[in-house]
């Protein structure tokens, strides 16, 4: 299992990983701040940083204000949220599947949560009941996965399959009710379900950005019970951690951030897969780092919204493309290390 | 051997029926006593839809809903993977890039993009193969689907990526990321015959070497099976059968998972009669989700790949639940 | 990307930018009450985006309005835009609009969050006035007069128009009133006919329109798909009682096609020779594509007997 999550050792890392991990953490912080500023430079109009950093301090207005502030800042603020959304619930059930391909898209709970908030969409609904909407589609995908297996005992690997058959049947619903919609919806839920950081609602991502203040920390919050399971279940069990309630509670927050990242940018692949095995080779830890996957994500999805945006300028692509293309190109390095290596066979 | 017997009967009846069904249903509802006009050659409305639609659509649905079972129950066979699919393992959506690419960049015809849909196949068998990291044992199917599901994606964002470059262009293959029956088949039909032949000629031969491949590797080499060979082979066999599928109808998952399942439970375990029978399945099955299609939201069609992904998803579910003993 | 703008709109925009003072003086505004709200448009305006090359391309000629750009479709063969006027990035690139610096925009209200149509965001860049493909194009042109203060100018086209379109009635009488005709687009992929002459979830389409203001006999919607579709299967079912057919050719080969299918050559109408075929997409539109459809409902009535 070449590409699978290694146990760590001992409960805790140890302090230089420590330390490393809070550089690496610092690091990408940073990288998201510059390529958020960077990112405010792009587009047709001719911005420089000086300007957008003016702007953002407020001593701008005009067109300047109206094309970084109103237009630009929303959609960099819609990918890093989404970003840090997919990057954490990609770790969660990376580490709650013991599978590195177990991220949330793979397993189909972002076309969940998709199909609740387009289905709340088509009725009509506010930006705030399609939020709620969004988190049932996900719960709603998960009881599924966890009812058709039956339980949590089952193995993960079949509770994966399950996720995968369940992800393709929401995705079908999600295509025909595109397919059936008036138009002027299925334009719109269109776009969305492609990524739809061009246009994003700034009610559904004001609403999705109150709801991620509240889970981020919820999600770091887990790391305890990530490093408990990881032990095994009996280990765990004697550290205060039922198991049971610590996998419940990795996957509720991970479908929750899995909802939340939906309704802000649709269900866009390949953030939550991959965000976890960059941020675990940065931080050199031995488990999946929560606060590095995040800002990983965070960054891989601010990166490919903008090369989304001026690959084919002044026609934007959708960022879902992107990120499926940048992740496909990230699976065969890791996959060319691993023969390097020669652990492949 | 008798209910084996009469599970093929019924088998065989479902099949008809569906082929009757898929004859009468659609747009315009046919009584059954259409089908004279077509046994006595009048040259009535009826007989017309008859020849020009419902037939050769129910040819492509056959020959199409075949390629993706055999296909199906080749990889099963050869990498002893109950979950083998040429939706699952990516290889539609390879195939259904290669196509995009070809007839959307370069504006090739039917009768060329079906070897190139071949191509993409194998290029993205092979992939997902890498990506799962050549996977052996229990856990080595569900490694490959993760690492398929993985891939598929991946040609899906490569294609739109390359669709959205040049809309106006890429709006004549629509149907490269869900596939549809919707296309002439009395066109589409000799444009796919010479890769769809050599693709069952192949699986003809392969049959008895795959019975000896389920043994194991190890005995059927010592029974003096060139294993490598045979698994080459049925590569060649399940590219050139999925991509004369993909490039005819696009991609559709699900009938190549689901229709060896059921000739096994219907042929028991000998691949010279479980691969006729997976194909026969697989087109009673792509017929269905395509008369189904039709009816459901008349007079517009829902696409066979969404129709058999909603059918299929529950097929996997089940197969993937406990109390099975292929883990 | 930036090098696709022009050099004299990138100074434009440079110079709005900079807050510079236009050219012209400022015009003055004038108060209008759209379905927006009310807003203040220039009295005479400068600098004007049709966001649509249908509708809004096609009134901002009419009323002379200086066009600085059009986007989502390139304009058709018989809409007269200058030379000069460009084709946008299409979806439309709102950075680009307003680097422009247009002082009105002309823009459907199909769809206002869309992409395609963004109704909702545009008045951040300058005043907005909406079309409505709901209603016909006269309702939309005599609008769009009232707001710009140019009554008489949308009266005289109206009334030109209907003129024309007196005359084809007096031409072909009989044809007109004793006929069912249709008005069809063939999407070769999905294989079916998109009718165009009767009401769809599309709103009013033009072939529609000037086929109502001929006082024609179109097939009924109540036959047709939501989107005004026809199967093949339902070839005969729908149009084998049509006398004559407005073959709407889009360019994409439809014709060819549907020459090849067995079910189009049985109508009636096909085989007795009354297909007309127009070049040109012609779904969507404002006078000129009116005036197109009416000449090509003309030729085929000459199709009839009289």
């Amino acid at each position: 299992m070449p590409l699978a999550a290694r146990a760590p050792a001992q409960s805790g890392p140890s302090r230089p990983v420590l330390r490393r991990s809070l550089a690496v953490d610092l690091a990408l912080a940073a990288a998201c701040v510059g390529l958020g500023l960077v990112a405010l430079t792009l587009g047709t109009m001719s911005v420089s940083v000086a300007d957008a950093a003016r702007t953002l301090a407020g001593e701008a207005t005009g067109p300047l204000r109206l094309v970084v502030l109103e237009w630009r800042l929303p959609r960099i603020l819609a990918a890093l949220a989404a970003g840090a959304a997919l990057g954490m619930a990609g770790a969660l059930f990376q580490t709650l599947l013991r599978n590195p391909l177990g991220s949330p898209d793979v397993i189909g709970f972002d076309a969940g949560a998709f199909s609740g908030a387009i289905l709340a969409m088509l009725a009509g609904a506010t930006a705030a009941i399609v939020a709620l909407a969004s988190l049932a589609g996900g719960l709603a995908a998960g009881l599924l996965v966890y009812a058709a297996a039956g339980g949590s005992h089952v193995e993960r690997s079949r509770l994966i399959l399950i996720g995968i058959a369940v992800g393709v049947g929401f995705t079908a619903l999600n295509d025909w009710l595109i397919f059936t919609a008036p138009l002027d919806s299925a334009l719109i839920a269109a776009s969305w379900k492609q990524g739809a950081l061009a246009g994003v609602d700034k009610g559904r991502l004001a609403i999705g950005a109150a709801i991620l203040l509240v889970l981020l920390p919820l999600g770091l919050a887990c790391r305890r019970s990530m490093d408990a399971l990881a032990l095994g279940d009996d280990k765990a069990m004697s550290l205060g951690e039922p198991p049971g309630t610590a996998r419940l509670r990795l996957g509720l927050v991970g479908l929750s951030l899995t909802a939340t990242a939906t309704l802000i940018a649709g269900p866009v692949g390949f953030v939550a897969l991959i965000a976890p095995h960059a941020a675990r080779r940065l931080a050199g830890s031995a488990g999946l780092p929560l606060s590095t996957s995040a800002l990983f994500g965070a960054l891989f999805l601010l990166g490919s919204d903008c090369v989304a945006r001026t690959l084919f300028a002044p026609r934007s692509l959708p960022v879902g493309a992107v990120t499926a293309c940048l992740g496909g190109l990230y699976f065969v390095l890791l996959l060319r290390s691993r023969l390097r290596r020669g652990t492949g066979s | 051997m008798t209910g084996r017997m009469r599970s093929v009967l019924i088998a065989g009846f479902l099949l008809a029926a569906a082929m009757l069904a898929s004859l009468l249903a659609g747009a315009k509802l046919l009584p059954p006593s259409s089908l004279l006009d077509l046994l006595q050659g009048r040259d009535s409305e009826t007989a017309v839809i008859l020849w020009q639609l419902r037939l050769p659509r129910l040819a492509l649905g056959l020959v199409v809903g075949a390629a993706l079972g055999a296909a199906g129950a080749i990889i099963q066979a050869a990498t002893r993977n109950p979950l083998g699919d040429p939706g699952l393992l990516g290889i539609n959506a390879g195939a259904s890039l290669a196509v995009v690419t070809g007839s959307g960049l370069f504006g090739l015809a039917p009768t060329m993009t079906v070897w190139l849909a071949s191509g993409g196949a194998a290029l993205a068998a092979l992939a997902v193969h890498a990506v799962a990291g050549a996977p052996r044992g229990p856990s080595a199917p569900i490694k490959l689907t993760l690492a398929g599901v993985a891939v598929t994606a991946f040609c899906l964002g490569i294609g739109q990526a390359i669709a959205l470059a040049d809309p106006e262009r890429f709006d004549l293959v629509r149907n490269w990321r869900v596939g549809a029956l919707s296309g002439d088949g009395l066109a589409l039909l000799p444009a796919i015959a010479l890769p769809l032949l050599m693709g069952v000629a192949l699986a003809a031969l392969l049959a008895p070497r795959l019975n000896l491949l389920a043994l194991g590797e190890d005995r059927a080499a010592a029974l003096g099976l060139s294993v490598g060979w045979t698994q080459a082979g049925s590569l060649l066999a399940v590219v050139l059968l999925a991509g004369a599928a993909v490039a005819a109808a696009g991609p559709i998952a699900f009938i190549g998972l689901a229709a060896p399942h059921i000739a096994r439970r219907l042929g028991g375990a000998d691949q010279r009669i479980v691969l006729p029978l997976a194909a026969l399945v697989g087109a009673a099955l792509v017929v269905v989700a395509d008369t189904l299609g039709r009816v459901v939201v008349p007079p517009a069609e829902l696409p066979v790949g969404i129709v058999a992904a909603l059918i299929g998803a529950p097929v996997l579910a089940t197969l993937a639940r406990p109390r099975r003993s292929e883990a | 990307m930036r090098g696709k703008l022009s050099r004299r709109a990138f100074a434009a925009g440079a110079a709005a930018l900079l807050g510079a003072p236009a050219a012209v003086a400022a015009p003055a505004s004038r108060q209008v009450e759209t379905s927006l709200g009310r807003l203040d448009i220039p009295a005479a305006p400068q600098r004007v985006v049709a966001i649509d090359s249908r509708i809004g391309l096609e009134q901002a000629l009419a009323f002379d309005l200086p066009l600085v750009g059009y986007s989502h479709s390139r304009a058709r063969p018989w809409v007269p835009v200058p030379p000069g006027v460009p084709f946008l990035a299409a979806p439309p690139d709102l950075e680009q609009i307003l680097m422009l610096a247009p002082d009105l925009i002309l823009c459907p209200d199909s769809a206002p969050n869309s992409d395609w149509w963004p109704l909702a965001r545009l008045p951040a860049i300058t005043p907005v006035l909406p079309s409505d493909h709901r209603i016909t194009w006269q309702e939309n042109l005599t609008r769009l007069g009232d707001w710009l203060d140019q009554q008489e100018k949308a009266a005289r086209i109206v009334a030109a128009h209907a003129k024309m379109i007196a005359a084809i009635r007096q031409r072909h009488r009989q044809a007109i009133a004793s006929s069912l005709v249709a008005a069809v687009h063939y999407d070769a992929i999905k294989r079916r006919l998109l009718v165009r002459s009767a009401g769809t979830r599309y709103g009013l389409v033009m072939p529609a329109q000037v086929l109502a203001e001929l006082g024609g006999l179109a097939v009924a919607a109540g036959w047709l798909g939501p989107n005004g579709e026809v199967a093949l299967d339902s070839f005969g079912d729908v149009l084998g009682a049509v006398d004559a057919i407005l073959l709407i050719d889009f360019g994409d080969g439809g014709p060819r096609a549907l020459a090849r299918e067995a079910l189009w050559q049985r109508l009636p109408a096909v085989k007795a020779g009354r297909v007309e075929t127009v070049a040109g997409n012609c779904t969507f539109g404002s006078l000129y594509t009116a005036r197109y459809l009416a000449r090509a409902w003309d030729a085929l009535f000459a199709r009839l007997p009289a």
